[in-house]
């Protein structure tokens, strides 16, 4: 069987179904049914991912009692050490460097089975859990089937949102409702992802020259800085499309997931960018890694520059690392690192502006610098990121490729979806606006789909399920 | 036991029918006849020259724009009188327009003619497309332009599958909803187009392929090509393709249903004639003879006019350009008055 991609007939079909069989179970019934759903799901894409979750599964569950029990520091560090460690190591091994050694040893084709898809998802919810459960912030889940839902529940299971125990487990406890309010939010939920993924971000990403991030030099000044701005909205309508399908299809089942995105280039500053981009995984970096690093160094009189630098610091890198272990990937979160460290020096000297025309103008340049650290993002390596910076460096050359005005539109639609978000507070906002603007708007984005699905490559497969 | 199976509770749809969902059908409903509607006074007016055509979702802007062109031309101008069919050769060959005025000039009667060449049509898809182009738009005459290596194996490229798009499977008699869609509905074949164009790799020839096309069809090949010199060794005649051959029969297929066939040599620069004519030319000229003479199909040679063309007529080995072109196309068009008075297209 063909593995289920998120925008497809088939997985329409699964949720139907699950949701139909599902309104009319009862509550703990629905628990079963979601986990069937969700194995099933998982299992289109591969046994072994199936037998990976589920020995993951197995082994947390109990680990956590134990430590609920005992308290004990050792055996979560136990815990957290086989967590983290094998996404490290799996980390490494489907990296280029790991990649480079597998090949000598003859083993290369494993490297696609190694790192189970979500795998880098349900790892952090499971260190975060026994965490939590460990700090007495939550108790240790005793009903399996919650708990192995709470991991593999389906519409987060390939890419996010990373959901915290403390969040998730207690709508799994309670009986479950889908009224209007919630079919509503979903469906909107659903309707502006697949705006964001099948409108703009696959329209771009069609257009955008394939080999510009591992060939910059066939290409002019231009060229890479048009496509590098363009990445970006690329990278966000594709990750942010993503996590409100995802969200809207969990509201029809009466969970409700947490949000990603919350409008990231209209961020002030490159602490707000972080509070707006990849939500939940700033928060799991928040509150598991900047928090104890910071708290470590304070309880070991470490201050000065050590105490300002290595929180941003190894966060980010942590951050670069999660998303892949390349030097390249490494060097994108020392440079966010660097970012937040250089705007921390300017909060404490009160240089940075707080309102007014010099804090917009803040917010374009954190805006350019988040676009700029891209490359490294996208380049397959640090050498390929210094080749592609050269084009920013005289001579310039500015000849344009196939990018036209009606593509830019789709820019300016993506900025236009983020500021109704901002000005509605409200990320499915339609339901904000009148009945007759919301029917013509649904009217027009049903007929945007229809045209802009399938004109060209399949690219129905989302970024971050890369990672 | 089914009291702890299943529940109730879960979806409550009190004031479900309150979310605008009918609203929203309306509006769809609206936003597409208003499409619609516009769609079809742009195509059937003249306006429709000025924007890109619509498609018929053959992957084939080409083919696109002289569905388009061709129904525009009988729109404006009446019932088809010849159709001329073929690949490059016929594309960029006869002009439909001076045919018209060497028929008039010989037989003070006026005709109405269309070119429906496609570059690298080849006969595999040349069939299926004559057949259907006959069914929908019943010329009084079918010209096909040939030459020996439409029976070769065609070339992967997109016009190979003209001949099993919807439009044409709807045109031979296997209908299908987007096939009749794609055969009545502007709309729909606008909505393709926009399709058609946001596929990137479809971004240049839909910008240039309509523009270089003229109302009647003619695509004028003007200047010279890069292919000028004659390969020294000179190919052999083969029909040992199937699928072109099945091509071939069925063009003789429609002439035992009835239509009008004329099967015309295509122009050949005299040196390569003289070069290749052993091996290639004169096999294929006397298999031809000995295939159409005896069902009465006529088949016209074209050596005197090709010799007739001075070397700057001539694009390439094969094509005439913009010198070449007027000659071809007076010499069809005379040759047309004599075998086919004005009583015969009345």
């Amino acid at each position: 069987m063909n593995p289920i991609e998120i925008i497809s007939l088939d997985f329409l079909l699964l949720t139907v179904v699950t949701a139909a069989v599902y309104y009319i179970l009862a509550p703990r019934a629905q628990i079963f049914w979601l986990l069937a759903a969700s194995y099933f799901f998982y299992a289109t894409w591969s046994w072994i991912f199936v037998g990976v979750l589920l020995a993951f599964t197995i082994l947390n569950f109990f680990l956590a009692q134990q430590i609920e029990r005992s308290k004990s520091g050792q055996l979560l560090s136990m815990g957290i050490l086989v967590n983290a460690g094998s996404l490290v190591f799996l980390k490494f091994l489907t990296g280029p460097y790991g990649g480079n050694i597998l090949e000598r040893v003859g083993t290369s084709t494993l490297t696609g089975i190694l790192l189970p898809i979500g795998f880098s998802f349900y790892v952090l919810q499971l260190i975060s859990y026994l965490t939590d459960v460990q700090r007495g912030q939550i108790e240790a889940e005793k009903e399996f089937a919650r708990f192995a839902l709470y991991l593999a529940y389906f519409p987060k299971l390939l890419a996010g949102p990373i959901e915290r125990a403390k969040s998730f487990l207690p709508q799994l406890k309670q009986d479950r409702v889908v009224d209007r309010g919630s079919i509503e939010q979903g469906l909107y939920l659903i309707l502006l992802g697949l705006l964001r993924k099948v409108v703009i971000a696959d329209h771009l990403s069609r257009l955008r020259p394939e080999n510009i991030f591992t060939e910059p030099e066939n290409f002019t000044s231009l060229e890479r800085a048009v496509w590098l701005l363009v990445f970006g909205f690329i990278l966000y309508n594709d990750f942010a499309g993503y996590t409100s399908i995802v969200r809207g299809i969990s509201s029809l089942l009466g969970i409700q997931l947490s949000p990603n995105f919350k409008q990231p280039f209209l961020a002030r500053s490159f602490s707000d960018f972080w509070t707006r981009w990849h939500i939940t995984l700033s928060e799991w970096l928040r509150d598991y890694i900047f928090y104890p690093v910071r708290r470590s160094l304070m309880q070991s009189q470490i201050k000065g520059w050590a105490a300002l630098l290595l929180p941003p610091m190894v966060t980010m890198l942590v951050s670069g690392y999660w998303h892949g272990a390349s030097l390249a990937l490494l060097l994108w979160g020392f440079i966010h690192g660097l970012y937040l460290l250089v705007e921390q020096i300017l909060q404490q000297s009160k240089w940075l502006p707080k309102d007014g025309l010099k804090a917009n103008l803040y917010g374009v340049l954190v805006f350019l610098l988040v676009t700029l650290a891209w490359i490294p993002f996208n380049t397959p390596s640090v050498r390929a990121s210094l080749r592609y910076l050269e084009g920013f460096f005289p001579p310039y050359t500015s000849t344009l490729g196939q990018l036209i005005f009606p593509d830019i539109l789709l820019i300016i639609f993506s900025l236009w979806l983020d500021w109704q978000e901002q000005a509605h507070r409200d990320l499915s906002f339609p339901r904000k606006w009148t009945p007759v603007r919301q029917s013509w708007s649904v009217a027009i984005a049903i007929l945007l789909l229809v045209l802009f699905s399938g004109a060209g490559d399949d690219l129905s497969r989302f970024v971050y399920e890369f990672f | 036991m089914q009291k702890n199976l299943f529940g109730k509770q879960t979806l409550r749809l009190e004031g479900i029918w309150s979310l605008p969902l009918w609203r929203s059908i309306f509006a769809l409903l609206a936003l597409l006849l208003a499409w619609s509607l516009s769609a079809e006074i742009v195509a059937r007016t003249p306006l429709g020259f000025y924007i890109p055509p619509p498609s018929v979702g053959a992957d084939s802007f080409e083919f696109d724009t002289k569905v388009y062109y061709l129904e525009q031309s009988i729109r404006q101008r009446g019932p088809l009188d010849c159709l001329i069919i073929g690949d490059s050769m016929t594309n960029n060959g006869p002009d439909p327009r001076l045919i018209e005025e060497a028929y008039r000039a010989k037989t003070g009667a006026s005709i109405h003619c269309f070119n429906f060449g496609l570059p690298a049509m080849f006969l595999d898809a040349t069939g299926p497309l004559a057949e259907a182009l006959a069914n929908r738009f019943q010329p009084k005459l079918l010209i096909v332009i040939l030459s020996a290596r439409n029976f070769e194996e065609s070339v992967d490229f997109p016009i190979r599958y003209v001949g099993s798009s919807r439009w044409s499977q709807q045109n031979l008699g296997n209908p299908s909803p987007p096939g009749w869609a794609a055969n009545s509905l502007y709309g729909y074949r606008y909505a393709l187009s926009l399709k058609y164009w946001l596929t990137p790799s479809n971004r240049e020839s839909f910008s240039d392929t309509w523009r270089m096309i003229t109302p009647e069809g003619f695509s004028p090949a003007n200047g010279f090509g890069e292919q000028r010199e004659l390969d020294p060794e000179p190919p052999e005649f083969q029909r040992t393709y199937p699928p072109t051959q099945a091509g071939f029969d069925q063009l003789l297929d429609l002439h035992r249903q009835g239509v009008t066939l004329l099967i015309v040599d295509a122009p050949i620069r005299p040196d390569v004639y003289s070069a290749w004519q052993a091996s290639y030319f004169q096999p294929y000229i006397e298999y031809m003879q000995d295939t159409l003479t005896p069902q009465g199909i006529p088949f016209w040679l074209t050596r005197k006019i090709s010799a007739s063309i001075p070397t700057d007529g001539w694009y390439d080995l094969q094509h005439v350009n913009e010198n070449g072109v007027p000659l071809f196309s007076a010499w069809l068009g005379e040759q047309l008055a004599e075998d086919y008075p004005p009583e015969f297209f009345r």
